[in-house]
């Protein structure tokens, strides 16, 4: 399912970002599924290491390869450490936050059948959000507000987005 | 007394280096997925006839014990392997290269272990590749 473009192998980043995928769908056999749901191309640039790659998802798979090659639907350029960080951020369910604030509501049936009709809803996007009290996420919002972490095309991709997260996040409970 | 990069001594001293680091206490506290190898390509020029490691018998924030070891072997005996050529240990030694940095240019390369783990753990990986910094150490070039 993954495939190293030629040259990708001696990229540092991209043989470090083809690893960690494999590794985590080794982990997670889920993550192959979510794998096979994603179109799109991605780059990410480490700009204080001076390199850069593209991922290619064609829905079946991933292609990396070295180098920014084609035009990106989402571009990240950030701090090598920032990019580590990006695998380790804290994340929430997001059908879990829905059906709490349904709660909220003052008639309990309807909250619990609004929360359930919610929770049905986000289940079919299967990504996570991430949890803004995260110290990784903290960090990364702190280099988004100095600008040493941009996101190009964020804005028609985020469904892109959510899915690389969960894609690269690293479990918690690894071995 | 600065110790020959790499040999037997300078081994032992990193040893206590990575036992002296604060930092690597705090972020290496939870690691438990066993030893961490360190590998310099041969480079002749180096006087280092053969691919040389430097074994570390890393847990919950200590470092139990090293072994130097010239050849393959050390490799088997590690649950992770690091391996860089001569100048790039000298350069992350010195400082000159961050070790992130250096895995993303390709310089240093993960070829044996499990890459989420050293991400889950990258402040106590570069904590214990930092340590190596604290060594007084003489380079042969």
């Amino acid at each position: 399912m993954i495939h190293m473009a030629p040259g990708a192998a001696d990229n540092g980043l991209a043989a470090m970002m083809a690893q960690l995928l494999e590794q985590n769908i080794a982990d997670d056999p889920a993550k192959k599924e979510l794998l096979s749901q994603i179109k799109g191309r991605v780059a990410l640039v480490a700009e204080d290491s001076e390199v850069a790659m593209t991922l290619v998802f064609d829905g079946a798979g991933l292609t990396v390869h070295s180098g920014i090659v084609g035009q990106p639907d989402l571009a990240l350029r950030a701090a090598s450490d920032d990019l580590i960080r990006l695998s380790l951020i804290e994340t929430l369910d997001p059908s879990k936050i829905l059906g709490s604030a349904a709660r909220l509501l003052p008639n309990p049936l309807v909250a619990a059948l609004v929360g359930w009709l919610m929770q049905q809803a986000v289940a079919k996007l299967n990504v996570h959000v991430p949890n803004p009290k995260g110290a990784n996420v903290v960090a990364i919002v702190e280099s988004i507000k100095k600008g040493t972490l941009r996101v190009y095309g964020l804005h028609k991709n985020l469904g892109l987005m959510l899915k690389l997260g969960d894609l690269f996040a690293v479990k918690q409970d690894n071995p | 007394m600065a110790h020959k990069f790499p040999s037997e001594e300078w081994t032992v001293a990193y040893k206590d280096a990575v036992n002296g680091n604060e930092k690597y206490k705090v972020a290496g506290k939870d690691w438990t997925h066993g030893p961490v190898a360190m590998i310099i390509k041969a480079n002749p020029a180096a006087g280092i006839a053969e691919d040389t490691g430097m074994v570390l018998d890393v847990d919950s924030g200590t470092c139990r014990g090293t072994r130097y070891i010239k050849g393959s072997e050390a490799a088997d005996l590690a649950n992770f392997v690091i391996v860089a050529e001569y100048e790039e240990w000298k350069k992350v030694i010195q400082r000159e290269i961050d070790p992130i940095k250096a895995m993303m240019q390709g310089k240093l390369k993960l070829t044996k272990g499990h890459l989420p783990t050293i991400i889950k753990y990258v402040e106590s990986s570069r904590q214990l590749v930092e340590s190596a910094a604290l060594v007084p150490t003489e380079f042969p070039v």
